[in-house]
């Protein structure tokens, strides 16, 4: 887990502010990858987790003349964005699906999805899209993003110890959603 | 755990070892900073005992690492980077200003028409004069072999 405290994208924030182009595209190649693992765990929908990433970046380039160095850290400030972005089109499915609910698919992945998935990322992901929300969150968060628990917890407005709680029932509905897996 | 829980803390118990191992995963190292130094202690008093715990969640971190993250399509790359401010390693201040005022810009565009002009007039009229100089110095042949003739004559 990283660190609190210094903001180890600061130097590179400042020079995105002035125009840098080095600092933009160093930017882009460190976070693009980090915003769009981000919004694909979360929404589990390839063309979505891509909009969601170049929409936090349209509102990074905002962001960054106006930075405050000392106002924490711009990488958090991004996932928070990206988890609102995120949030808003899982409500947005949630509303369509009780809309219209004879004509829409289920979104959520079931057992039988899972045996059917190809290989451990398929199986992984599908299980990871069945998780509650929240539980995904913060797995999403703490073991795929790397964020500290403190990091998440302020992320999802919650207290550590909410975080723990909501980690374990992640980690123990993927256990047993993975158990076949596991044995094999 | 509160966010200071653990950093006055010199050992955990057991049940804490493994309440941490099912939240954060076999590897001590993703575990909250101030209960790993407490956790790596117990780890040295019981070996086995630790590994086994670990090893379960060990288990489930490695599947869950097997779902690689999405890949970065050139596109998308190509599209944020195209998102971006104006890059200003490109051009200065003045020449984004310049470049910017559209009344500047015509300006700067009917300058460079009329200096275009300008040089080929004074090119066409130079390159005139100095084919005409050549022309002059190019004596006809019949003078140079008179000539040569002469001096021959004079030797």
């Amino acid at each position: 887990m990283k660190a609190a405290g210094i903001d180890p994208d600061e130097d590179l924030v400042r020079r995105i502010g002035a125009g840098d182009h080095g600092a933009i595209r160093s930017f882009v190649a460190l976070k693009l990858p980090r915003m769009l693992a981000l919004a694909r765990r979360m929404l589990s929908d390839p063309i979505e987790a891509e909009d969601v990433a170049q929409e936090v970046f349209v509102r990074a380039w905002r962001q960054a003349p106006n930075w405050k160095p000392g106002a924490g850290k711009f990488d958090t400030w991004m996932h928070r964005v990206a988890l609102n972005l995120c949030y808003d089109r899982l409500r947005r499915r949630r509303e369509d699906l009780t809309d219209d609910p004879p004509d829409m698919p289920d979104l959520s992945p079931n057992a039988e999805q899972l045996l059917q998935s190809r290989d451990t990322a398929s199986q992984v992901e599908v299980a990871l899209g069945a998780l509650p929300p929240r539980q995904r969150e913060a797995i999403v968060l703490c073991h795929y993003q790397e964020l500290s628990n403190i990091e998440a917890a302020e992320l999802m407005g919650v207290s550590v110890e909410a975080v723990e709680s909501l980690l374990a029932r992640a980690r123990r509905a993927l256990r047993s959603a993975l158990a076949d897996l596991a044995r094999n | 755990m509160s966010p200071l829980r653990g950093h006055d803390m010199t050992e955990i118990s057991w049940a804490r070892f493994e309440s941490l191992a099912t939240t954060y995963g076999g590897d001590i190292g993703r575990w909250p900073v101030a209960e790993r130094e407490p956790a790596k202690a117990l780890t040295l008093a019981d070996p086995i005992r630790a590994r086994e715990i670990l090893a379960a969640e060990a288990e489930l971190d490695a599947l869950l690492d097997g779902a690689p993250a999405a890949m970065v399509s050139d596109a998308l790359r190509e599209r944020v980077l195209a998102s971006a401010p104006r890059l200003r390693d490109r051009t200065n201040g003045w020449t984004r200003w310049l470049t910017s005022t559209p009344i500047l810009t015509g300006a700067a565009a009917a300058a460079a028409c009329a200096g275009l002009m300008f040089g080929v007039l004074m090119t066409r009229d130079a390159v005139s004069a100095a084919h005409q100089e050549a022309l002059s110095n190019i004596a006809p042949a019949e003078t140079i072999l008179s000539a040569e003739t002469s001096e021959e004559r004079t030797i």
